[in-house]
């Protein structure tokens, strides 16, 4: 039983630790270049939620890095939040590395030293559940009631009319 | 000539003097049960809120700002309109006279009874101007680009906005309110009945092609539906999707009144009112299955806070990058004003025209004729093309975002006195009571207590605004709050400039009641 107990405690860990260890190798690499106050390339373009990131901002002006620049992200539209690093300063290369995820989708916007650069689509992998389900009963229920309500009274008195004619 | 009409004019009144008999005036009513339904599809419209909601949710926690703009509109607005309609109905009078009624001869009441038709009207030059631009930027949709050039943003600001097109076609549009008015409300109610379903069919169109040939449409909705539960207990979301009720329904003192006022023997209240709430209601959501996933499929970031810049830039935007598909959308689009829009002029029309023809006694086309030309001078002075460097637009559309924003204050305020005059003097009861007597559907009695929800939910908001756009709520800044009252513009906001708006646009609203309720 003791045996038993150790092998599925080991299993257990070795798990956790291949996990952990399979998680933090599979941050994805992003590399946004910002030339002269504005982004010049990302890759890759598109970025999604739920994901782990690491984000390389490399700052450049006229062609020089910049040093102690401070990178920011921050949540603009939906429900996106950032999870892990949301703001970097820049070393004597230029670059600032974030290492993020974005729990939801939206818009984050990237500011450069206080000043906004541009906004970044996180999107959604796929369309969440309640979204669906918003949208659906919302349609279900006003279509069917402005149908039941359309059929009780301006049909019902249309027919009436035609009748008396 | 001139004489012997004069001295026919004289006679007739003394014939009237000499038998001691005054002459009623007929209030007219509508020809069928369709006329009150025409009105209450016509009256919660306009294309401010049908295009901007779905905007405000991103920024307000999606699903979470959707499901409180539905509350809103069930909790407060639909039974405010069943009350304003039963109002109408019991004393076939508008709003400053039957509210006048309802108190027992109250001034007091007859002056809120006027704040909001004062208001709705004033509103109607601001949405002529900004319809006109519609007009015009129909009238050019088939250009694209030509027109609104590859900087639709910079273009409409600085200008366009500084020519005097949008007061050109705001007159040309004025001059057709004028037609469909003067003569008769059954003229202008047979004609805005078909409009609230076309202009639903022209968002399912819309809706279809997004759907379609838009691969990334279900980003667009995940972007506006989707929520975080929690989110339904932040009140800053819930007051942000109340306001848009509020100024989409212009409650308190509505229009209902006036409807309810010519509702014919054996007319519905119920049914219409709901009718009226529930199309709209599909609308907005309409427009938000389309506009937000046609921006996000173009790899425009959907963030926009106010439907003007959204309309004039960011949807030529769209329309540019979809080349001639995006013409067709286009013109689809800017012509969507025309049934999704302009029934809520004629009704602001309309109430405005009933409150003074009762009041005053003047015919409808006297009436009529003359709020048209006030109308016209305003839409002069709505659309001066002198710019405003302050705001980057032009000092016409300053005065006209000044008084929306302040409109909505009046709108709240205004509501809880109706339902301070409803609980006091006619009893949520009674409401019940007739609207069951006239209506087909049967509402429960307990809707009654949905009275009490209301006012609490109002009182709750209009405070909440008030201590957060004055930093007094915990982690909200003032500025940032983005209310009506202080949205970080500084012309909005309590500022000397907003102040100074603000009284530009209270002198109307606050001070013609005074004049009106001094007369018998």
């Amino acid at each position: 039983m003791t045996r038993f107990s150790t092998v599925t405690c080991l299993l257990l860990i070795s798990t956790l630790l291949f996990l952990t260890i399979a998680s933090t190798g599979a941050a994805e690499t992003v590399m946004i270049e910002i030339q002269d106050g504005s982004i010049a390339s990302m890759t890759p373009p598109e970025l999604l939620q739920n994901r782990d990131y690491q984000i390389t901002v490399k700052v450049t002006k006229q062609g020089n890095p910049v040093q102690a620049a401070k990178v920011e992200l921050s949540s603009s539209g939906g429900i996106v939040t950032i999870v892990g690093d949301s703001s970097a300063t820049t070393g004597s290369d230029g670059v600032a590395l974030l290492k993020t995820k974005f729990d939801g989708g939206g818009t984050v916007t990237l500011r450069l030293d206080g000043n906004k650069v541009d906004q970044l689509f996180i999107y959604y992998e796929s369309i969440p559940p309640l979204a669906a389900g918003l949208v659906g009963v919302v349609l279900v229920l006003l279509v069917a009631s402005l149908g039941y309500l359309v059929y009780t009274g301006p049909l019902r008195w249309y027919l009436e009319e035609h009748a008396r004619k | 000539m001139q004489s012997i009409n004069y001295f026919l004019k004289q006679e007739h009144r003394s014939a009237k003097v000499l038998a001691g008999v005054t002459q009623p005036v007929v209030r007219e009513t509508f020809r069928s049960r369709f006329g009150f339904l025409a009105a209450m599809l016509a009256y919660p419209s306009g294309m401010g809120t049908m295009t901007i909601v779905a905007f405000q949710a991103i920024l307000w926690g999606g699903g979470s700002f959707w499901i409180w703009f539905f509350l809103s509109y069930l909790l407060i607005a639909f039974p405010v309109i069943i009350a304003d309609s039963v109002f109408g109905l019991s004393t076939r009078k508008a709003n400053p006279l039957a509210w006048r009624k309802i108190s027992g001869n109250k001034t007091i009441f007859e002056y809120f009874g006027w704040v909001v038709p004062i208001g709705n009207w004033i509103w109607n030059p601001t949405m002529l101007v900004v319809f006109g631009i519609y007009l015009d930027y129909f009238l050019n949709a088939w250009q694209g680009a030509r027109f609104w050039t590859t900087n639709p943003g910079g273009f409409f600001w600085g200008t366009y906005l500084m020519t005097f097109r949008p007061i050109l076609f705001g007159l040309v549009l004025l001059f057709f309110v004028w037609l469909i008015s003067y003569k008769s409300v059954n003229a202008w109610a047979r004609i805005v009945l078909w409009l609230k379903p076309l202009a639903i069919a022209m968002c399912v169109i819309l809706i279809a092609w997004n759907v379609i040939y838009n691969p990334q449409f279900w980003q667009g909705w995940a972007f506006t539906f989707n929520f975080r539960p929690t989110n339904l207990l932040f009140p800053m979301i819930a007051v942000q999707a109340a306001l848009w009720v509020w100024w989409r329904c212009s409650v308190g003192a509505g229009p209902a009144t006036v409807f309810a006022s010519y509702l014919p023997r054996g007319g519905d209240i119920t049914d219409c009112v709901t009718i009226g709430c529930l199309a709209d209601m599909l609308i907005i959501f309409a427009a938000g299955l389309f506009l937000p996933s046609m921006l996000v499929g173009v790899k425009i970031p959907p963030l926009y806070g106010g439907a003007t810049g959204l309309v004039f830039s960011g949807l030529p935007k769209m329309f540019n990058a979809l080349g001639g598909t995006g013409l067709i959308l286009a013109m689809l689009w800017f012509i969507i004003f025309i049934p999704a829009g302009i029934p809520s002029i004629v009704v602001y029309q309309e109430q405005f025209g009933a409150c003074l023809q009762d009041k005053l006694g003047w015919t409808r086309t006297k009436t009529h004729s003359l709020l048209c030309i006030i109308a016209a001078l305003l839409i002069v002075v709505y659309g001066l093309p002198i710019y405003d460097a302050v705001n980057g637009e032009s000092f016409g559309f300053t005065l006209i975002f000044t008084q929306w924003y302040w409109w909505s204050i009046y709108a709240g305020i205004c509501i809880l006195v109706e339902l301070i005059m409803l609980f006091k003097y006619f009893k949520p009861r009674r409401v019940v009571e007739i609207a069951n007597e006239s209506s087909a559907i049967k509402l429960p009695m307990s809707f009654r207590y949905i009275y009490y929800v209301s006012f609490v939910l109002v009182a709750f908001m209009v405070a909440f605004m008030f201590a957060a756009t004055s930093g007094l709520v915990p982690g909200l800044p003032s500025a940032s709050t983005g209310t009506m009252l202080a949205d970080g513009t500084g012309y909005y906001g309590l500022t000397p400039i907003g102040i100074a708006i603000m009284l530009i646009q209270l002198i109307p609203v606050v001070l013609i009641p005074l004049f009106f309720i001094r007369r018998r």
